[in-house]
């Protein structure tokens, strides 16, 4: 892809994914609350203070979620239609949300639950269903989120679920033949112990 | 008002603000060999705003 730089707005991304965080954080908060003994009226002060935290904050919060996507496209050289598909909104959208929330762990944690499993739902409308990915990743987030970002640092979470979505693309390499397979990984590509055990690997 | 009905009051609270925002501009410089990404699904965005239970069960997971 070449030509002139294309700015493209996200407006309508973040129409459908803020409101979505919203409704997702209520289900999310109810789950987590009633596996920890939490009372009613808790999850509905956390889930108004949630949404005001957004509401007040969206400017700077749309501003943050397009800086990220712009870093991510150009730091990792990729392209872009008209328009940015669901899972960086998701992801970009979601770590620019937690920035903005008042510092409570339950909060925080929560609406990275929701953020997992809004990326998760896109997944499972391609017919994909990774609860071990999930059950992970969610698991670091309970660690806490310093271990969280830590390990994952400014892309991995959503890298994950990107690649994971292309999986079926992928499944086209398994019919290439063995040299084209090991091209450019710096193997060597004649059939040997080695090729045998590197395409044995399940 | 119930929950649902609060949620919603909420939700649509979010999205007022964010229909009250100038333009958010993601910019990319001009690559040569840029590798293209998909755009947006429509059917999946449709699914989120209707399949609210689902998007709900997904974090039973987790929590």
């Amino acid at each position: 892809m070449s030509g002139a730089p294309k700015p493209i707005q996200i407006n309508e991304e973040l129409e459908w994914c803020a409101p979505a965080y919203v409704r997702s954080f209520m289900a999310a908060y109810w789950q987590y609350g009633t596996a920890h003994g939490a009372s009613a009226q808790a999850s509905v002060g956390y889930l108004k203070l949630y949404a005001q935290s957004i509401s007040e904050n969206m400017e700077a919060i749309a501003q943050d979620t397009a800086d990220g996507i712009s870093n991510y496209l150009n730091r990792y050289n990729v392209g872009t239609d008209n328009s940015v598909d669901e899972y960086k909104i998701i992801y970009f959208l979601g770590r620019s949300i937690l920035k903005y929330l008042p510092d409570f762990d339950v909060l925080k944690g929560v609406h990275l639950f929701v953020m997992v499993g809004l990326l998760d739902f896109r997944l499972q409308k391609l017919g994909i269903y990774k609860p071990q990915l999930v059950t992970a990743v969610t698991s670091l987030i309970r660690t806490g989120l310093s271990v969280f970002d830590s390990e994952l640092g400014l892309t991995g979470c959503y890298l994950i679920f990107k690649c994971v979505s292309t999986t079926e693309r992928n499944e086209v390499a398994e019919h290439l033949p063995e040299t084209e397979k090991l091209r450019g990984t710096g193997l060597d590509v004649e059939r040997g112990p080695l090729l045998d055990r590197v395409t044995n690997v399940q | 008002m119930n929950d649902a009905q609060l949620t919603a009051q909420l939700a649509a609270d979010v999205l007022e603000s964010v229909a009250n925002l100038p333009p958010i501009i993601v910019k990319t410089v001009d690559f040569e060999n840029a590798n293209a990404t998909n755009s947006r699904n429509e059917a999946f965005v449709a699914s989120l705003n209707s399949d609210e239970h689902l998007v709900g069960d997904c974090f039973l997971k987790g929590a």
